[in-house]
């Protein structure tokens, strides 16, 4: 098995048209990233106004700039190597998307303990968060692969109240 | 297939303490074992009282210390022949740790499920949504939560829970299933 990571990224406020969480494999790395699962996940415990908004999973052909979380990668086997500094994790990078892989539906909304079920509680249940998982326990698909020059991005893409947990699930080899 | 443990913590108290951690497993130094984490489940089971709960974080990390309380659990092996797990090899509930890297957070209700009531506490009760990790089961391309000597998991309240009335926060089932080998 490949050596495998987890990144989250924590309380990211929402904001038109922002990279929530990106991975870029920069020139250079000597690695294909492959991202197994996405997860977005409405871990805001402060009342807002929410709205419902659109997340992108877009691949990227280029990213900079953005809240550097490299710092905040998980590796699953504390042996396995380190990422190379060409691997670029961050929010709201600046990115240059490309293909669409999926668009789901969001509500900004925060969700309440006590309450009838909405959108913004069922977006607490990980399983149920899960909204991307290509080629995770089948051999027979890929994952989103990302060679050299290419990453992929979650992206927001209207409401701007509110904020969530963004996790990627990715090997390196 | 390694040898297979299952570590269950039943009706563990939710409580105002940040941070708290609710079950942990520790492989400790001389183990001579590596641990392997692949699915760690949570469950809402406060059913024996009424109480007006709170929304809050709950997460899963990497621990790199552990102390022991005096709430300690032994795994259950899944196969009664498998080979007991070494002694240094902790785990039970309120341990003293040191987490490293976060692998999940998700926001939790401690409020009690209720039959013929639909909201999210309820939901939390329910098996099939009740997963919280689950990386590698089931797909070969990916790592567990990988527990070498020195290292182990915790499931860790992250911001207090509270309940308005009465005083107790609610209470958790947590799961965590393992596998112990020599490589």
């Amino acid at each position: 098995m490949a050596a495998t990571y987890t990144i989250t990224a924590q309380n990211v406020a929402f904001a038109a048209n922002k990279s929530m969480l990106s991975i870029y494999n920069g020139s250079g790395s000597g690695k294909v990233i492959r991202v197994y699962r996405i997860w977005a996940l409405n871990n805001q415990l402060t009342a807002v106004t929410g709205v419902l908004t659109n997340l992108e999973i877009r691949r990227i052909t280029a990213s900079t700039g953005g809240t550097d979380l490299s710092a905040l990668v998980a590796k699953h086997d504390s042996t396995s190597a380190a990422l190379p500094s060409q691997l670029a994790i961050a929010t709201n990078a600046t990115v240059t998307p490309s293909v669409l892989y999926r668009r789901v539906i969001w509500s900004t909304d925060e969700p309440a303990a006590n309450a009838a079920v909405t959108m913004d509680e069922l977006q607490t249940i990980v399983p149920l968060a899960c909204i991307w998982s290509l080629g995770y326990a089948d051999s027979s698909t890929d994952p989103i692969t990302l060679r050299e020059g290419y990453g992929v991005t979650v992206m927001n893409t209207g409401g701007a109240t509110g904020q969530a947990d963004f996790i990627m699930e990715f090997t390196s080899t | 297939m390694a040898d297979t443990f299952l570590l269950t913590a039943s009706c563990v108290p939710m409580g105002p303490t940040v941070p708290l951690s609710m079950l942990a497993l520790f492989n400790g130094s001389g183990s001579g074992v590596i641990l392997r984490v692949y699915r760690v489940w949570l469950a809402n089971s406060s059913n024996d009282v009424a109480l007006t709960g709170t929304q809050g974080l709950i997460g899963l990390s990497r621990i790199t210390a552990a102390t022991a309380s005096n709430w300690t659990l032994s795994p259950a092996k899944c196969d009664s022949s498998n080979t007991s797990l070494p002694a240094q090899v902790i785990s039970g509930c309120k341990f003293t740790v040191t987490t490293s890297d976060l692998f999940r957070r998700l926001a939790w209700s401690n409020d009690e499920p209720a039959q013929q009531t639909m909201d999210i506490d309820a939901i939390e009760a329910i098996n099939g949504t009740a997963s919280l990790f689950d990386t590698s089961y089931n797909d070969a391309n990916t790592q567990p939560i990988v527990c070498r000597e020195g290292q182990g998991v915790s499931i860790q309240t992250i911001s207090a829970f509270t309940a308005t009335a009465p005083a107790n926060a609610g209470y958790l089932d947590m799961f965590i299933e393992f596998t112990s080998a020599a490589t």
